[in-house]
């Protein structure tokens, strides 16, 4: 659907982009994620030749675009929709024409443009807002107006650039929602860039980790978890629990001792099995639990992964510890020591 | 006031009138496709020897005062409009002298657009006239008014200046009047048809602006 291969990017001496391969399904939803200043907005912005690369090649459907120009450029845009962070309303026109904006640059006709902005209205359920100009609306509603205007022209790839990043947690969730229902219903491949892996795991079938310009990991949701070393499982577990509490976290040393600080990570069957009253009979372990979270995603099929987090404290001697460790791999946890305390905590 | 001196006020007022709104009207219909075409030659569609020729070009005609380049474009009125002299003739160079002003108001105000509008519009597969057409001018709009509204004040002023050189209008009235012949009170009533007359035209501009300003 689309590929993109070997792409370059300089702006002024300064590599923006390297050697980028990438192959996105139809039907997809992909997430591009790094931190800001990765590149993914630079990357997100070569599907439709916002940015030109300066090497390599665009190619979408089988059809190398990299080098278009004018109108076919123009064309091959109108296949392709794109959100922004800041909406891009235009604010001298209502929610109909900015809807109709792009039909009427088509040259559509009237009716067939009403009867669209209709169905796509009844679509992000704001009919009652059709004459309304885009100052009068909430940030979630000015974004899904944007939404309806990427759709107007019944696109087959839909771009989300940080399309979310400018609303609070509650918006962002139905923007996701209503993102994920128009891939099933339309069957729009779509690719989102953003810095929160919250946002990925929620949509993404696949994604892609960027850092420094490259693309450093492409997994998709439900395979990251056979990688040990995969960067977007770090990701994933970082976002799933919050650093120590400090007064926790400066009591520990490396100094051995029998009171050991663990990070356990679990994924799959591991998540649903009692293993810390298990672990506590089998070994007659006393583990203090300070921290746990719990977690579901959900892959191209209905199964889905649920995996969690747990910092324990355990009162053990090390080779206690030792035969801990080994159940804990035989479970398929993953286990980090983060420390001993010698003082009381 | 005699009732001649009335009679010639209110001739004046008209002339004055009569310029300031043709040549605002001439220096939009030149003024804005010259801004317009500068803005796309830096931002939409990159051509730097365009943008470099029409902004010198631009600065060229604005450095010259006004009262210079009355005199100076002389010959090219009396080649348009048949003679140097009245109120039609002087719409040669209040038009001129407006052109370069509003052309660069213009510019001024495509450039405080928000920044991502200009690339919805590309991402919408937009050409470059139908950028202009959907999105830069109807989002600029009300910027485009105030510009328009700045420019008719500033030809009140030029048309006095074209009244000294036998051009019409309240400024020949008050130079005539109130200067040549120390006539305070028409001198007074000019000022005050003048000041008037501003007042109108801005709020007049303001009003419209707000209409067509839905932020």
């Amino acid at each position: 659907m689309i590929e993109l291969i070997g792409l370059h990017k300089c702006f002024n001496n300064t590599v923006v982009l390297q050697d980028i391969n990438l192959f996105i399904q139809q039907g997809e939803v992909f997430g591009i994620i790094g931190k800001s200043g990765a590149g993914k907005s630079t990357l997100l912005r070569t599907i439709n030749l916002l940015v030109r690369p300066d090497q390599g090649q665009v190619v979408i459907n089988n059809q190398n675009t990299t080098h278009l120009q004018n109108k076919a450029l123009c064309e091959m845009r109108h296949n392709i929709g794109m959100i922004f962070q800041q909406f891009n309303l235009l604010q001298s026109k209502t929610v109909f024409d900015n809807i109709a904006l792009p039909m009427r640059i088509q040259g559509i006709d009237k009716a067939t443009i009403h009867s669209k902005v209709t169905a796509l209205l009844n679509l992000i359920e704001l009919e009652d807002k059709i004459h309304s100009y885009p100052a009068s609306l909430s940030g979630g509603q000015k974004q899904r107006v944007a939404i309806a205007r990427a759709l107007s022209f019944s696109p087959k790839i839909l771009l989300c650039d940080e399309a979310t990043s400018a609303l609070d947690p509650e918006t962002t969730e139905s923007i996701l929602m209503f993102l994920k229902k128009i891939n099933q219903i339309y069957n729009i491949t779509t690719i989102v860039v953003t810095h929160e892996m919250d946002i990925v795991k929620k949509i993404c079938h696949r994604l892609a980790v960027m850092d420094g310009g490259k693309i450093v990991e492409i997994t998709s949701m439900v395979g990251l978890w056979e990688n040990p070393n995969s960067l977007a499982k770090k990701m994933l577990y970082t976002q799933l629990s919050p650093t120590l509490p400090i007064c926790l976290s400066h009591n520990l040393t490396n100094v051995k001792s029998n009171r050991v600080l663990l990070r356990l990570l679990f994924h799959g069957s591991s998540a649903t099995t009692p293993f810390i009253s298990t672990m506590s009979r089998k070994l007659h372990l006393n583990i203090n639990i300070l921290l746990a979270n719990i977690d579901r995603f959900d892959g191209y099929d209905i199964t889905g992964v649920t995996c969690g987090i747990l910092v324990v404290e355990l009162n053990a001697t090390s080779q206690l510890l030792e035969i801990f460790i080994q159940h804990c791999n035989q479970a398929n946890l993953i286990v980090e020591i983060l420390g001993y305390v010698n003082d009381v905590v | 006031m005699s009732m001649m001196l009335f009679k010639e006020l209110t001739l004046a007022s008209a002339e004055t009138l009569y310029m300031v709104v043709v040549s605002t009207v001439c220096s939009v219909i030149l003024g804005l496709p010259l801004g317009t075409i500068l803005f796309c030659s830096s931002s939409i569609k990159p051509m730097r020897k365009l943008k470099n020729y029409i902004s010198s070009l631009i600065n060229l005609s604005r450095s010259i005062p006004f009262i210079i380049l009355l005199v100076t474009l002389i010959p090219l009125t009396r080649l348009i409009m048949g003679t140097s002299l009245g109120v039609h003739a002087m719409l040669v160079p209040l038009t001129l002298g407006a052109t370069p002003f509003i052309a660069r108001l213009i510019n001024n105000v495509y450039q405080t657009l928000p920044e991502g509008l200009i690339e919805t519009g590309f991402s919408l597969g937009t050409s470059t006239w139908q950028m202009i057409r959907y999105i830069i001018i109807p989002e600029a709009l009300p910027g485009l008014i105030h510009a328009t509204t700045v420019t008719a004040i500033t030809l009140v002023n030029y048309s006095a200046m074209a009244g000294t050189i036998g051009g019409g209008g309240l400024g020949d009235f008050a130079i005539r009047y109130g200067y040549q012949r120390f006539d305070g009170l028409s001198m007074l009533i000019t000022v005050t048809i003048l000041v008037i007359l501003v007042q109108l035209i801005q709020i007049g501009g303001d009003k419209l602006a707000a209409y067509f300003d839905k932020n």
